[in-house]
């Protein structure tokens, strides 16, 4: 699926400025084109230098578990209906497909009745609807996070919340900080996941006084999942062309990615797997040398060796471009040396680092030998006596 | 023979039906999963002749859809993907750790079979778990609790005791080594074991009965019981909706009295310190009974409001009247206090004994004879009949039993050991399961005699003063007519209103639903493990498969 060799069809009036940029934007990622070996240094500056984009980034593993949270906070008031099943079917599979070699999504969905974020939102006279101020966001999910996830996977789980707001807070839009409303209605958490807020139709809130509870109403399946895409494709990220590079391309797929895109994060990936394998290990290997007499297993080591013997096929192949055996070699390595680094044998014993030995001892034998070096002055002046005596 | 225990509700297998479709449309047959799930919240009291008062709090909550269904009759695992009702933190759990049936107590107390009379789950004091297929380590992060001191050597697979509850065929049923069973004596309950369990609630606490359950009234009880059982069921006689169920469950029993007046009054509000303001609007039942079978008149105890609705049930001394209350009428008018008043004092007489009952003891002291001392266990069958029970013990490996002098009193007993594990040091435990006929109005004592091996210094437990504990005994015996106690009758109640909900649905389904499989395949084995086995052995074993009571702990301390 990764391919080596990508095909531009040009057309021939295009200018040559605007088609070198526009090449250089989709191939050239400075992201996605190092050489990890020499290059860590590298990819910190610019890391430092993209700022927020790549703290948005997940934390790259091999696979992630995706749940899709419908929160109901009052279901005897409102009722949502929504064919889940159908949704992540016709939306999020065809993107789990695609993706389906570089990484591995596990899509899961749960309805949380009578949970409600704690927000403050503001009646907003001006636009007839409850505003939630931008700097409220952060906190939102902090009273809702014990209640989402399992503590069975190890995998990172990324969460994707449909909102809808309480009787009280219908209709509910969050707001910029200069006051005007978001389009989306929708927001991102770096490296978790996102938030939509979904209000029931109109319509339906007008007529709550003369119809009977629950008020059902129909999820827009088609708006959420766009807004869970597009929070993936940053998540990730996918790599995307600017926006003034984008009116000199032909969108045909407008709906799956493309094969650049693909590559793009494949290679942007095995840098990413080839750093922190690299981390894991040299981490691993200094708290050995540091800790003398620490017991390291056969099994521990034999993970290290896999891993060591992964990243350096996963380094060749790169190198030569082959995308798609250097990914999962990469995989391979990353799950050997995570094994190895948490592996329980590494923590059975508790260790102590030489000058903690002394800090331990040094307070118990000190005090203890005073006296006993007291006591021989005592010692030496009864030999004396005795000396003198005779 | 009636009433012995009743973990198991073997008519209720047939009688439920699912209800509620959320989505109706579907795209493209056989590819959209359907949220066919209910919740059900439910409360019985039952005033004790002891002076207790006894309440015991059910949240089922029921699901089936296509992949269930296939998982539960070709014996996969479990493949959730689309969690409605049912709590994801479990159910990821059940799907990687491959469990199909999961039993878990958490317990405080112990109760008073004499006094007390049988209650509607049986649970020994600390934790005790038992599943199938294989064992989970997970719970123990999702209901904070040390089950992870579960390991090779507490755990057995006894051979007759603890069949499958759900539907099985009788093949996988008999098969005692995809059973697991422990139990953690010293694991004390709290709230932080109360918090997560009531996580797991659909609609939490924020509404319905689960807001009844404060910690204060709850932990300063008699006796308190927090459980968790999932199991597949059947829907209908055939077997065609197979659907999963989980019951979360709570005992309770307190002692409320003014001792200055006497009586045995109690209201909601004393019981629970709240009165009952919510329904939970996720569930489809939400009903409080009170037990009053002898007290049908309402002559010894007044209840305020009166009830609605009495249901009588079963004949003799399996009859049970219970007075239903529906929530959802009640709570409209305000908080919902219900309560009972006595015009006498409570007297305390001689309370009639349970027709079965077993008191386990040690006996010896100090070092003569070798240390050598023996558990002791009294079997009394109080009723006309012959019984036939199998007793389980399941002893830590630092006891050394002593068969050869280990003995049953009563001569003309017959006893059978089915299962013998022997124990070996810091591997595995002992498991010893027994099957014993008890005559009409008999007392069968059996004593097993133990010594008690060294200990390296770091496997003494912690606390030297509580000594070692030593696991509940079990004694199991199969209900032969299809008693009572209590929550049959609710179930049946229950039952009855998801049908008639239900009919529509359930021809729904019965049209797109091809019966690919021959229903001889799936024995849908009303007393698990039933079936017309034929072959030797399986007789025994099938007289005795059936419900169990757990029988009496002793909590038994050696000096260290």
């Amino acid at each position: 699926m990764l391919a080596k060799e990508i095909l531009f069809f040009i057309n021939p009036d295009v200018d040559l400025n605007i088609l070198t940029e526009t090449i250089h934007a989709m191939t050239f990622n400075p992201s996605a084109n190092l050489n990890p070996s020499k290059d860590l240094k590298i990819t910190k500056e610019i890391i430092q230098n993209k700022g927020i984009k790549a703290m948005r980034q997940v934390p790259t593993e091999p696979a992630y578990d995706v749940t899709l949270t419908l929160m109901l906070p009052q279901p005897h008031f409102l009722k949502a209906e929504w064919d889940v099943s159908a949704a992540v079917k016709d939306y999020l599979d065809p993107l789990v497909d695609e993706l389906k070699d570089i990484v591995e999504l596990r899509i899961r969905s749960q309805i949380l009745y009578m949970t409600s974020m704690r927000i403050n939102p503001k009646w907003s006279s001006n636009y007839k609807h409850y505003s939630l101020p931008e700097k409220q966001l952060p906190l939102t999910i902090n009273s809702i996070e014990a209640k989402l996830g399992s503590f069975v996977s190890t995998r990172p789980s990324l969460h994707f919340i449909v909102y809808i707001p309480s009787d009280l807070q219908t209709p509910l839009y969050i707001h910029r900080n200069d006051g005007t409303p978001l389009e989306s209605n929708s927001f991102l958490i770096p490296r978790w996941g996102g938030i939509m807020i979904h209000n029931p139709p109109e319509k339906l809130i007008e007529k709550k006084g003369n119809s009977s509870l629950p008020l059902t109403f129909q999820i827009d399946s088609q708006w959420v999942m766009k807004t869970v895409i597009f929070h993936l494709h940053k998540l990730f990220p996918i790599p995307s062309l600017n926006e003034k590079d984008v009116k000199y391309t032909e969108q045909i797929y407008a709906n799956s990615l493309t094969d650049w895109q693909i590559n793009g994060l494949a290679r942007a990936r095995v840098l990413s797997y080839l750093n922190s394998i690299k981390i894991t290990l040299q981490s691993l290997c200094d708290l050995v040398g540091e800790i003398s007499n620490m017991v390291v297993s056969d099994e521990v080591a034999g993970w290290v060796w896999s891993a060591v013997d992964d990243w350096k096929l996963c380094l060749d192949a790169s190198q030569e471009g082959r995308l798609e055996e250097a990914t999962a070699f990469c995989k391979r390595a990353f799950v050997s040396s995570d094994a190895a680094f948490f592996h329980p044998s590494m923590l059975a014993l508790l260790y102590f680092p030489d000058n903690q030995k002394y800090a331990i001892y040094v307070p118990l034998f000190l005090p203890v030998s005073i006296p006993v070096v007291l006591s021989f002055r005592t010692v030496f002046k009864l030999l004396n006596f005795k000396a003198k005596k005779d | 023979m009636n009433v012995i225990g009743i973990r198991m509700r073997p008519e209720t297998l047939f009688y439920f039906n699912i209800i509620f479709v959320v989505n109706c449309f579907q795209l493209i047959i056989g590819s959209v999963e359907d949220y066919n799930n209910a919740f059900s919240e439910e409360l019985l009291i039952r005033p004790l002749p002891s002076g207790h008062v006894y309440s015991h709090f059910e949240f089922t909550t029921l699901w089936t859809n296509k992949r269930i269904k296939e998982s539960i009759l070709n014996y996969k695992d479990f493949d959730f993907v689309h969690y409605d009702l049912f709590p994801r933190a479990f159910g990821e759990i059940v799907e990687r750790y491959h469990v199909r049936e999961l039993h878990l107590s958490l317990t405080q107390g112990l109760w008073r079979y004499h006094k007390w009379g049988y209650p509607v789950v049986e649970a020994p004091p600390g934790a005790q778990l038992w599943t199938w297929k294989d064992l989970v380590n997970a719970l123990s992060g999702l209901f904070c609790a040390s089950l992870n001191f579960i390991d090779s050597t507490n755990t057995v697979s006894p051979e007759l005791s603890f069949r499958p509850l759900g539907i099985t065929n009788p093949s996988y049923s008999q098969n005692s080594s995809l059973m697991r069973y422990t139990a953690l004596p010293r694991e004390n309950v709290c709230t932080e074991n109360l918090t997560p369990w009531k996580k797991l609630l659909p609609c939490d606490t924020k509404s319905g009965l689960s807001t009844l359950l404060h910690p204060t009234p709850l932990y300063s009880a008699y006796y308190h019981s927090l459980s968790l059982h999932m199991r597949p069921i059947c829907e209908d006689k055939d077997c065609r909706t197979p659907v999963l169920e989980l019951v979360q469950s709570l005992s309770l029993v307190q002692k409320l009295f003014n001792e200055m007046d006497g009586r045995q009054d109690w209201t909601l509000r004393s019981l629970f310190s709240a009165p009952l303001i919510s329904v939970c609007p996720l569930s489809k039942i939400s009903k409080i009974y009170v037990d009053i079978t002898e007290n049908e008149n309402l002559e010894i105890f007044k209840l305020d409001p009166l009830p609605p609705n009495v249901e009588t049930q079963g004949e003799g001394t399996a009859k049970r009247s219970l007075a239903i209350y529906d929530n959802l009428m009640l709570v409209k008018d305000g908080p919902f206090n219900l309560q009972a008043r006595y015009p006498n004092k409570h007297i305390y007489g001689i309370i009639p004994v349970p027709s079965l009952q077993v008191s386990r003891f040690i006996t010896g002291h100090g070092l003569e004879r070798g240390s050598i001392r023996s558990i002791t266990v009294k079997l009394v069958n109080s009723c006309p009949n012959q019984l036939t029970v199998t007793y389980l013990e399941v002893l830590p490996w630092y006891l050394r039993l002593f068969f050869h002098t280990s003995h049953f009193l009563l001569p003309e007993s017959s006893m059978y050991v089915s299962k013998l594990v022997t124990a070996r040091d810091r591997e595995r435990g002992w498991l010893y399961e027994v099957v014993v006929t008890l005559p009409p109005h008999s007392t069968t004592e059996m004593q097993l005699e133990f010594g008690r091996a060294l200990l390296k210094w770091l496997e003494y437990p912690p606390d030297a003063n509580h000594g070692f504990y030593i696991p509940s005994a079990l004694t199991m015996k199969k209900l032969e007519s299809k008693s009572f106690l209590g929550m049959k009758i609710i179930d049946k109640l229950k039952s009855k209103f998801l049908k008639k909900k239900s009919k529509e649905e359930e021809s729904k389904e019965e049209l797109s639903q091809k019966p690919s499989e021959d229903p001889k395949d799936k024995d849908k084995d009303e007393d698990r493990g039933g079936g017309e086995e034929n072959k030797k052995g399986i007789t025994l074993r099938k007289r005795v498969k059936e419900v169990h009571s757990i029988k009496d702990l002793a909590i038994y301390s050696l000096a260290v």
